[in-house]
């Protein structure tokens, strides 16, 4: 299977379209600019992902394309997935009662954002959510808190119930509960932007999993980031791109007072 | 020889040399004082606005100033205490005089201590909205959104309610819908969150607030409040609001006009009217 990330070449007035059903997301290379169509659609398509090789007119995409201005066009274009640019909320259906001396893993999946760099460039020329997330906020209350995206989620028990998606990246959370006391959770905010991103031989994308502590001594659950090359059993995972944002104890602190409401 | 010194004598007469020292101090002082304020104004100082910064700098320049000007009072022969005697007295005068210049002042101390908007804010001070441009010592100036310069008193800002429409991050929009009276609420519920669900700039958490307002003249009022980044406000309400049209059209969900229904008693049938054509009368 022909990977749709990476370094993906492009001849002179060449397009290539990466295509999920019908939401299609169209590059074309001209010699001092690259041109980005958007065609998106309301409801997320389960299809495979394809990369296509587009007819180099815009006849077929009825929306007028981004024009992202160069001196020169190369070769190639750098093609990454991301993760989303905001935390994610994962509402369970019903809340989740951790028995105290227990440690459970949760799978949950995200959806994946498609950004294009110009060659060594560090910013994106174009970063678009295949499917944009609902909006929503996670905080004490309306006064403090952050925003935050939620739906388009599934929070499973086991890896087997959780679907396959080549647009979306799996996560696994480990929560523990050292406490002598139920732990109950509503809801919890997953920290998108601090997570890298895997794929493994199968192309399935995963990112570095999340591990909350309830503490016998605290009263809010702590919680850190685990690299998962490190942690996982699976040999076969690559980095595909990095965190949005680099995490240390002080972004933490300012940014996400507690995963867990 | 003699006509130098002779004229240096007058000159010594008339003052001369002490009125070109003051000035010249007055003039290097002034340079000095517009130097120490861009110098100022190039640093960077951690936590202050830019209302702050302007007025650090107006305090330095009118700071460095006023001592220029009592260094060259001295310097021209000037009693100061006999200055300060008449200031004080001319300052109860004043004082008298400025009633509502001083209350403005103070309020603006106040205000700038008590913080409860900044420059960049948008404002609601009772019928006049709009985005915060500067405080002053007196007053506060706003810039309306149809583009109108408000000058906003300080004293009122203290003594009346002030909204600051930027404060928080989110914001609730409150959707007035009406329908029917043939409708089935319920059904209508459903519906309005599944508009709100489907939305995307709206948040899914704080959720939407299904409110029943009450049985009115022509239609069952209903509000339906939804939560938006402050960003987003204006531009969710409209979508909300073409949405939830569009997909009560589809669903047959009718919101109804003002309508009124006559009757000549409580019991009777609906007043007849017979158009009789031939006799061209109404009865």
């Amino acid at each position: 299977m022909e990977n749709w990330w990476g370094e993906i070449s492009f001849e002179l007035n060449e397009a290539k379209t990466w295509c999920i059903g019908q939401r299609r997301i169209c590059v074309q290379r001209k010699s001092a600019e690259w041109l980005v169509w958007n065609e998106e659609t309301e409801d997320e398509s389960f299809e495979e992902l394809v990369l296509e090789e587009a007819v180099a007119t815009d006849s077929t995409i009825n929306n007028l394309p981004q024009r992202y201005l160069v001196k020169n066009t190369q070769k190639c274009l750098t093609v990454k997935p991301l993760l989303a640019n905001r935390s994610f909320i994962i509402r369970p259906n019903s809340t989740l009662n951790i028995l105290p001396g227990e440690q459970i893993e949760l799978y949950v999946s995200s959806p994946l954002w498609l950004a294009f760099y110009d060659h060594g460039g560090s910013l994106p020329i174009s970063d678009l959510p295949f499917w944009r997330p609902s909006d929503s906020w996670f905080g004490p209350n309306t006064m403090v808190g952050e925003l935050c995206y939620s739906k388009y989620t599934e929070a499973k028990v086991t890896l087997d119930n959780i679907s396959i998606h080549s647009h979306r990246a799996i996560t696994t959370i480990s929560i523990s509960n050292e406490h002598d006391e139920l732990l109950a959770i509503e809801r919890i905010s997953l920290p998108t932007p601090f997570l890298n991103l895997y794929v493994d031989a199968t192309h399935q994308f995963w990112t570095d999993k999340v591990n909350l502590i309830h503490h016998l001594d605290g009263y809010r659950p702590s919680f850190d980031i685990k690299n998962l090359i490190k942690e996982s059993a699976k040999t076969d995972l690559t980095l595909v791109s990095a965190a949005r944002e680099v995490a240390d104890a002080n972004t933490f602190m300012r940014s996400i007072k507690s995963l867990v409401a | 020889m003699e006509e130098t010194s002779a004229t240096l004598n007058l000159m010594e007469q008339f003052h001369v040399f002490a009125i070109g020292k003051g000035f010249l101090i007055l003039i290097i002082g002034y340079f000095l004082a517009r130097f120490a304020r861009n110098g100022i104004g190039r640093l960077k100082i951690a936590n202050l606005t830019p209302h702050s910064m302007t007025l650090l700098k107006r305090v330095v320049f009118y700071g460095i100033l006023v001592l220029t000007s009592i260094s060259v009072m001295k310097e021209l022969g000037f009693d100061l205490s006999v200055v300060l005697g008449a200031a004080g007295i001319f300052s109860v005068a004043i004082g008298f005089a400025s009633q509502t210049s001083a209350s403005n002042l103070i309020s603006g101390l106040f205000l700038m201590m008590e913080r409860p908007f900044s420059v960049g804010d948008i404002i609601r001070v009772g019928d006049t909205t709009g985005e915060v441009l500067s405080i002053d010592l007196l007053s506060v100036k706003v810039r309306t959104f149809d583009n109108l310069f408000v000058r906003l008193p300080n004293e009122s800002m203290i003594k009346t309610q002030v909204t600051t429409l930027t404060k928080f991050p989110i914001r609730r929009a409150d959707l007035k819908i009406g329908i029917a009276y043939k409708e089935d609420i319920e059904r209508v519920k459903e519906i309005l969150n599944n508009v709100a669900a489907k939305n995307t700039l709206c948040l899914d958490e704080p959720a939407p607030v299904f409110i029943l307002l009450g049985f009115g003249a022509s239609s069952v009022d209903i509000q339906f409040s939804v939560w938006v980044k402050r960003e987003n406000f204006l531009t969710l309400k409209n979508t909300m609001y073409q949405e939830i049209k569009k997909t009560f059209d589809q669903q047959d969900i009718e919101i109804p006009f003002p309508h009124i229904s006559l009757y000549s008693g409580t019991a009777t049938k609906p007043i007849p009217i017979i158009m009789d054509r031939e006799n061209n009368e109404k009865s």
